[in-house]
């Protein structure tokens, strides 16, 4: 039965125009601007020796740009959910497959799957790219540096985590448009408010999900602000067990 | 299913109860819904046959009781479109997707073939559509679509709700020869609608329900005949007459606007013979039967003043 449902739900992934288009221009519209930046930074001769020591030629790959296709994918991530709900076609999931866990689960592994291929091809696109363009400024690293591969699979993995939280969130809010503002709160609003409330929020930043994206991704090490690569991955986990944990709750407890 | 098959289309609630807030709108209601026939499911607006059907069907959670299907729980069912099909709600479909992908994303999940999903869509007429988005559908091919979502396990129990919302004349001929070819093939089919007509001549027996309650589960003959709006139509030479005779034999004599008698509570043999007895010459004796829409206003609207009656002291 488990097959069945994750073949159910790939199908009907990819069967809306939401995913067909929205998805390839997100993704798109992220390499762009993710890379387009490296053009303008200075050669390596041009920088002093502090601008050489924070410059970050695999971490910056996922600044800027890749956040777009970053809010594209969680928001998908609730609409997969909410799109059903909204319709009332999860009646009909629901009748195909009693055991609505079963369907949570085959969501979340239809959704954070397509999410983690999609972003590990496009975050290791980004970074071929940035450090082509950067090689003529003597800037580029290679994927065997340090930290780099770690980057590389950080962001995709970051994007298959975010596909999976949109989700979570979904299913337990319903509604689009709650589920899209409780995202869109959690990736965006956090930031802000930690951002405004400068150092005396350094503790709550480190679990906010850009500066675990950060974490995942900078290969210039961590700050107060800024987990290490382990705890973000930690936090990404932490953030999982209890989204997916709560909709797991919901889903079987509620009517349809 | 090794020594199942004798449940196998066999849908049943016992005491089944839902209890929203204050209000409840399923009240300890036990059927039975059995194989080989057609059964309507009736009731007013709001009497609780939506919230029923979601609960037999694992959507809706009881208050109190269970439902079975097969003689099990909806949600232990493990091919669950192979032993009940069920429409709700037509408009239960992503609008941006094909009618063809809406009943594969659902064939998918057990493993039915995309031979099968050509044939249910052959079978209900979308053949033309398939590749069309559903968002732009009538409510009637909707309604088609839904049917067809239904039929693809080909299970021994069929539960629609108000299937011919929407349909054109002949969309409702189509369901109406379909509901009974497979109640003719065996299977058990549960329908409800408010309409009346259409439901006389599709169900071979009914349950209807007021308020959540069970107002009747009988034989459609049986519930028209107990209509008290089945009566015998006598038109004679001396109507005042016959009138006070069979008043004086226990009858209930009404006349119709052209002097003809209706008479109740007396057969139509025994008005012959009272007449023949008084001397009065019958020219028309005819026994006018209910409709079910008679019989199902009666049934209902002493459901509705038994309920307001009891209403305001529960
Ligand atoms: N999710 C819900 N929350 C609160 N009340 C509900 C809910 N679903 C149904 N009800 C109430 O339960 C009662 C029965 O509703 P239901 O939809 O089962 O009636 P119905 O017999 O199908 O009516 P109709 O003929 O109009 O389709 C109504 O009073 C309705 O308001
Ligand atoms: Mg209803």
């Amino acid at each position: 039965m488990m097959r069945g449902a994750m073949a159910s739900e790939w199908l009907k992934l990819r069967s809306v125009n939401s995913m067909r288009v929205t998805l390839p221009l997100a993704c798109a519209a992220s390499f762009v601007l993710a890379v387009a930046p490296f053009a303008s930074d200075p050669a390596r001769s041009a920088m002093s020796a502090a601008q050489l020591a924070r410059y970050d030629a695999a971490g910056y790959c996922y600044s800027g740009g890749f956040l777009i296709v970053v809010l594209a994918v969680g928001v998908l991530g609730t609409l997969s959910a909410t799109s059903e709900y909204g319709s009332g076609l999860i009646g009909t999931t629901f009748l195909a497959v009693p055991r609505r866990r079963a369907v949570l689960a085959a969501k979340a592994a239809v959704v954070g799957g397509a999410a983690l291929l999609v972003g590990l091809v496009l975050s290791l696109a980004t970074f071929l790219t940035a450090q082509r363009m950067l090689a003529g400024k003597h800037l580029a690293v290679g994927l065997g540096d340090p930290g780099a591969a770690r980057a590389v699979a950080g962001a995709g993995a970051f994007l298959a985590v975010t596909a999976l939280a949109g989700l979570a969130i979904g299913i337990v809010l319903r509604r689009a448009t709650a589920a899209t503002a409780a995202f869109l709160g959690l990736y965006v609003g956090a930031n802000l408010v930690t951002g405004a409330l400068g150092g005396a929020a350094d503790a709550a930043g480190r679990w906010t999900p850009l500066q675990i994206l950060k974490g995942l991704t900078s290969t210039r090490g961590a700050s107060a602000a800024l987990p290490g690569p382990t705890a973000a991955a930690l936090e990404c986990l932490a953030y999982l067990v209890v989204l997916l944990g709560l909709a797991a709750l919901v889903i079987g407890r509620r009517d349809v | 299913m090794a020594g199942g098959a004798s449940l196998d289309g066999m849908i049943e609630t016992h005491e089944l109860t839902k209890r929203y807030g204050s209000t409840t709108a399923v009240d300890r209601l036990s059927l039975v819904v059995k194989p080989g026939r057609v059964t309507g499911f009736l009731g007013p607006n709001g009497s609780g046959k939506s919230t029923t059907l979601r609960m037999i069907l694992g959507l809706a959670h009881p208050t109190g009781g269970h439902a079975l299907v097969g003689g099990r729980p909806y949600s232990e069912l493990r091919r669950p479109l192979h032993e009940v099909g069920a429409m709700l709600d037509p408009g239960a479909v992503h609008p941006g997707r094909t009618a063809r992908d809406h009943l594969r994303s659902i064939a998918l999940t057990t493993g039915i073939s995309a031979a099968r999903v050509g044939a249910v869509l052959e079978l209900t007429g979308l053949t033309p559509v398939a590749r069309r988005r559903v968002g732009g559908f009538s409510l009637g091919m909707r309604q088609r679509l839904g049917i067809a979502a239904a039929l693809l396990g080909d299970p021994p129990a069929v539960i629609l709700d108000e299937p011919v919302n929407g349909l054109d004349p002949e969309g409702i001929q189509w369901i109406r020869n379909l509901l009974r070819g497979m109640a003719a093939e065996g299977r058990a089919v549960l329908v409800s609608s408010h309409l009346m007509t259409e439901m006389e001549q599709t169900a071979d027996h009914l349950i209807v329900i007021g308020r959540g309650r069970l107002i009747a589960d009988t034989g459609m003959a049986e519930f028209v005949r107990g209509a008290s709006r089945t009566d015998v139509l006598v038109r004679v030479d001396d109507p005042g007459r016959l009138a006070s005779v069979l008043v004086g034999a226990g009858g209930d004599v009404a006349s119709e606007a052209d002097g003809a008698l209706a008479v109740r509570g007396l057969a139509p043999r025994r008005i012959g013979d009272l007449a023949a007895r008084a001397d009065v010459a019958v020219h028309e004796l005819a026994v006018r039967r209910a409709t079910l829409e008679q019989a199902y206003f009666e049934a209902t609207e002493n459901a509705v003043e038994y309920r307001a009656g009891d209403g305001g002291r529960r």
